[in-house]
């Protein structure tokens, strides 16, 4: 058994013994289930934030994207970043929703049908990201491991299936912050052995000088349209992630859970450099490369030493696997609090809804990796789910979090229009170039605010803007 | 609130810059009329000092006849390129620049012909490891602006004739091998524009 096998083999089983530990705590009841019963400390939300924000397109993706189109990519960092800056500012207030799943807040101010809807967004395009983690995962472990591609798929998702199923938010939370310190470690060594490699960075610009393009060190060299919808779809859609939202829900309070996030922040700022640097001195190193996402793996397998290289190789897994665990319970959630319960003609027990959960966790799981084994067109479809979900969730999300006098017909009707516009333009090609993203959030939000301002406020407000209202009274008085 | 102004200043002055850049389209565009059919580095290590002589062979795939071909010398730190002449099917050419040549044929390259092209070169900043110690070698090769290299396994050969006692430990790229005590080989897919070795005196 070569070292990278023995390495492989001792990582998934320390997450099997991970959800194996955290397996009573889970049993007790939904809240616990999903989202911790409320109770994730700064270390723990820490970690779990930054395996789940860091997936498998922020590392591999942005390394390959940098190879071949270089200084852009750092704008494309910036992006997320400022994705995770919008999010940071609206903790508090998603905070104060105590929600368990995004549809929750949207209901509360739009109505059931509004739950419906926003949660078969989610479902739709998020059986896309597990399974695109799923595939991302068979191609590393393939070509480190020479395990065949399909038994690399299936090992990978039984092992955080199982993990999940077995302690839901404790377990995916726990494992994350182990995969985090993985993630971390790994990239920093990376970087610090590719740069050991050309002699510093400044070698490295200095050779591609003399063989990249210009365009590849213009910052902007994608031109606005381009770059003004990818900052579009990027900040929208990562205020919509609903993997974020759960991991805010499940903080033991407010205070940790702002603290987290702007830890998160400043972790992403840091690490969002590191790939396309990776990227682009991977170019030097390697030119020619069919395939520039495999520019790590090919570096573990042909460059580093060989324990670093397993450490490293793990490193890769963890990106994959916490964002697959994280999505998968987050798929779960929708199914169980979206659609099982407010269904169903009586309350379900604790009990029956902590089993129909995990019997939820093994059909998305299942589903997930026959979507990663029969589909082609999982990459394309990452970058559509985030436009649609941009366009269709954020800007009802932000309304439903902020604007007192949003009414629930304007809410639902600018969810369906904003998604299903983006859709049809998508399907449309893309008339005249024109991005959908740009399409889809000016439906959205004309909708928002014209049927809004059209009908009356709304009577009832949630706990979460009420507060803000009696607050201000008290001052007034 | 201020946060929340910073962020969407922040916004507004990214698409700002986003304005007038060039189109994907550009972006992908290859501008090449130049194929490198086969390349061979052929080097020596003696003391700190490398001779190289590559010999690319090159055809015009463009339309219109070559006159004057550019070639790129990367300057990194440590290493630096002495010595350079650039010759034509053994015919000496004139070169004008320092790191970006601009070389005069001496003789146009009709569309669809091929050349020898020959670049040789000193490298100094090379050390010879002592005995235990570990060295990082990193070697430059000039390469032909604006070309493209044939595809197909050992388009690039790569022979290094090295000092007795010295082990390779890793190279890059990918491929190369000490194929006896004194001698590192390979072939190559694609042209590097460095050749990085990890040596260790024996």
């Amino acid at each position: 058994m070569n070292l990278y096998l023995v390495f492989f083999v001792i990582y998934l089983v320390v997450m099997l013994l991970v959800g194996v530990f955290t397996k009573d705590q889970a049993g007790k009841s939904m809240e616990n289930y999903f989202v911790a019963s409320r109770s994730l400390g700064l270390v723990v939300l820490m970690g779990t934030l930054v395996g789940t924000a860091l997936g498998g397109s922020v590392t591999m993706g942005t390394v390959g994207m940098a190879y071949t189109g270089g200084y852009w990519n750092w704008l494309a960092a910036l992006a997320g970043a400022l994705g995770y800056w919008a999010l940071a500012i609206m903790t508090p207030k998603l905070y104060k929703t105590k929600g368990i799943t995004t549809p929750d807040i949207l209901a509360e101010r739009f109505g059931p049908a509004a739950r419906y809807v926003a949660s078969i967004f989610n479902l739709l395009f998020n059986i896309v990201v597990v399974a695109g983690q799923i595939i991302s995962m068979g191609i590393v472990v393939q070509s480190i491991t020479g395990m065949s591609f399909n038994a690399a798929m299936v090992v990978t998702t039984v092992v955080f299936a199982i993990y999940t199923i077995m302690g839901g938010m404790y377990a995916v939370a726990y494992t994350d912050v182990i995969q985090s310190v993985f993630i971390l470690g790994g990239l920093l060594y990376v970087l610090v052995f590719v740069m050991a490699k050309v002699g510093g960075f400044g070698n490295a610009l200095a050779i591609l000088h003399s063989t990249a393009p210009p365009e590849f060190f213009d910052l902007t060299a994608p031109g606005f349209t381009f770059l003004s919808s990818y900052f579009a779809y990027t900040i929208f859609g990562i205020i919509t992630m609903q993997i974020i939202h759960q991991r805010i829900f499940a903080a033991v309070d407010e205070k940790n859970a702002k603290k987290a996030m702007y830890s998160l922040l400043g972790v992403i700022v840091l690490v969002y450099i590191i790939p396309p640097m990776v990227g682009m001195s991977a170019r030097v190193l390697m030119p020619g490369l069919a395939d520039p996402q495999s520019a790590i793996p090919m570096m573990i397998k042909n460059m580093m030493p060989p324990f670093a290289g397993a450490l490293v190789f793990i490193s890769l897994i963890s990106v994959m696997m916490s964002t697959a665990d994280s999505t998968l319970l987050s798929l779960a959630s929708n199914i169980v609090k979206d659609f099982w319960i407010p269904l169903k003609k009586e309350t379900p027990s604790s009990k029956s809804v902590v089993i129909m959960s995990k019997m939820i966790v093994i059909v998305m799981a299942v589903i997930s990796l026959i979507v990663a084994v029969y589909s082609k067109l999982i990459m394309p479809l990452m970058v559509f789910r985030l436009t649609v979900l941009a366009a269709g969730i954020a800007l009802p999300l932000l309304a439903a979090l902020y604007w007192k006098r949003v009414t629930a017909a304007a809410g639902l009707v600018s969810m369906i229009g904003g998604g299903a516009s983006t859709i049809i333009w998508e399907l449309l090609k893309s008339p005249g170039g024109f991005p959908s993203i740009f399409v889809g959030l000016p439906v959205c939000a004309v909708l928002l605010a014209g049927i809004s301002l059209i009908q009356s406020p709304p009577k009832k407000l949630p706990e979460w803007l009420s507060e803000e209202v009696s607050k201000k009274g008290d001052i007034q008085a | 609130m201020r946060t929340k102004a910073l962020f969407i200043l922040l916004l507004v002055a990214i698409f700002a810059i986003g304005c007038g850049a060039p189109s994907v389209e550009e972006l992908v565009t290859v501008n090449s009329a130049v194929e490198v059919s086969k390349a061979e580095f052929i080097g020596t290590v003696e003391d700190s000092n490398v001779t190289v002589e590559l010999d690319y062979l090159v055809k015009n795939t463009g339309d219109e006849p070559l006159t004057v071909l550019p070639v790129v010398i990367p300057s990194i730190s440590e290493v630096s390129v002495n010595n350079l002449n650039i010759s034509v099917d053994d015919k000496s050419c004139t070169l004008e620049g320092e790191n970006n040549i601009s070389v005069k044929l001496p003789y146009e390259l009709a569309s669809d012909k091929e050349m020898k092209f020959k670049i040789s070169y000193d490298l100094s900043g090379i050390s010879i490891p002592e005995q235990g110690e570990a060295n990082t070698w990193r070697l430059i090769v000039p390469s032909i602006g604006n070309s493209t290299m044939a595809s197909g396994k050992d388009k690039f050969t790569v022979e290094l004739n090295v000092p007795g006692g010295i082990a390779l430990k890793s190279s890059v790229p990918i491929g190369l091998n000490a194929v006896s005590n004194e001698k590192i080989q390979g072939g190559l897919e694609s042209a590097p524009s460095i050749i990085i070795l990890d040596v260790q005196g024996l």
